[in-house]
């Protein structure tokens, strides 16, 4: 009996537990949105938490406190990328991760180069340096790229079939406008490219030469908010070589 | 005149063969440069994020949110043991901070044979269960 009473309480304790650490949770004075106090995402089979920094007096005071850079190459982006590619923002990458991400339905690519990555990237992206959507589309990089999105390399298809696939695509049916000559990307995951924020064309590049790939702009999402805005709003970075995720100053 | 107009297309020709032959070249140049401004660009950054001044530590500390690892770094002495917990394993701590001091020492060394997390809290479990 005094067994059983002490493993009720046990639980009991775990229980108790849990409820403190929600109560924790709710209790953040930064949240990130008003109804999402942090979230967690895969990063490298890690669950990192995504928070702001707490402290209401922090500022920034590293390279992406700069405002000015020179332009060209780096040159206000506009809002609109390309057409029919979506531009999002924090609380919709949010929303992402709890759904497409964490379904395997959805990637998240920090579009910069190596030396830029290693300084930090967002918990649950993956890195493919523009470079790597740029060039020719038959380039071992560029095959590597759109298989990781998900994109199937197709056999050769015969004249009349790419005919009937292409009068599909104009009628709309049968996912028949996911498909190029070489490409399918019916099954292709959505995509949200970011690079280091509104100055920096690198995620730019890396969704225009998508598109030129045929991959569908329907699919493709472009967070031009970027390092830059995610560090201003305090969010937790990761640090690629540890995988150890850091609030950043 | 005839030789004029066929004058004036050699002259074309070379031209558009010129601008032919340098246009991969322009264009490539243009992308090196691009490349070299972006990775100038990064040095410039400098501070590599999460690295702080010995001044910002204390600050740092309380910004820093390790990941939850389904394993506690092997090695640690007794403190950095309980301190990872804390730190780490909110869950497991507040379980942890119920045992009495010798048995918090058995769950160390246990921690020493086995420092997969799940299992450090099994112990913790079975240690409260069984007092």
């Amino acid at each position: 009996m005094k067994r059983f009473i002490t493993k009720i309480c046990a639980v009991a304790l775990f229980a108790s537990a849990g409820f403190l650490l929600t109560a924790n949770a709710v209790a953040l004075d930064v949240k990130l949105t008003d109804y999402l106090a942090y979230l967690e995402v895969d990063h490298d089979g890690e669950q990192v938490r995504i928070q702001r920094i707490q402290d209401t007096s922090n500022v920034l005071n590293d390279g992406f406190s700069k405002t000015s850079r020179k332009c060209p190459p780096f040159c206000i982006q506009p809002m609109k990328v390309a057409p029919g590619v979506a531009t999002v923002g924090e609380a919709e990458i949010f929303r992402f991760m709890e759904r497409e991400l964490a379904d395997g339905d959805g990637m998240i690519v920090d579009a910069r180069t190596v030396s830029w990555y290693k300084k930090g990237t967002i918990p649950g992206s993956v890195n493919i340096p523009f470079t790597e959507f740029v060039g020719e589309i038959e380039a071992p990089e560029t095959i590597k790229a759109l298989e990781q999105l998900g994109g199937v390399q197709r056999d050769e298809v015969s004249w009349v079939a790419r005919s009937f696939e292409k009068l599909m695509a104009a009628l709309g049916l049968f996912n028949a406008g996911q498909k190029t000559d070489a490409w399918d990307f019916s099954d292709a995951k959505q995509v949200v490219f970011w690079c280091n924020g509104p100055w920096c064309g690198q995620s730019p590049r890396a969704i225009d030469g998508l598109l030129s790939h045929g991959y569908p702009p329907e699919k493709v999402y472009y967070y031009r908010g970027g390092m830059q805005m995610w560090k201003v709003l305090g969010l937790t970075v990761v640090m690629p070589e540890s995988a150890e995720a850091v609030a950043m100053k | 005149m005839y030789q004029l107009k066929n004058l004036l297309w050699t002259f074309r020709a070379a031209v558009t063969g010129l601008a032919l032959c340098l246009c991969p070249g322009v264009t490539v140049h243009a992308a090196d440069d691009y490349l070299d401004a972006l990775e100038a660009e990064a040095d410039d950054t400098g501070i590599v994020s999460g690295s702080v001044s010995p001044a910002d530590a204390s600050q740092q500390n309380k910004t820093r949110h390790a990941p939850a690892s389904k394993v506690i770094e092997s090695g640690l002495s007794f403190d950095e043991f309980e301190e990872a917990l804390d730190t780490r394993y909110s869950g497991s701590n507040f379980l942890y901070i119920k045992l009495p001091k010798r048995e918090r020492k058995g769950v160390y060394r246990f921690y020493q044979n086995d420092n997969r997390i799940s299992s450090v809290r099994e112990e913790i479990v079975r240690l409260l269960s069984s007092g």
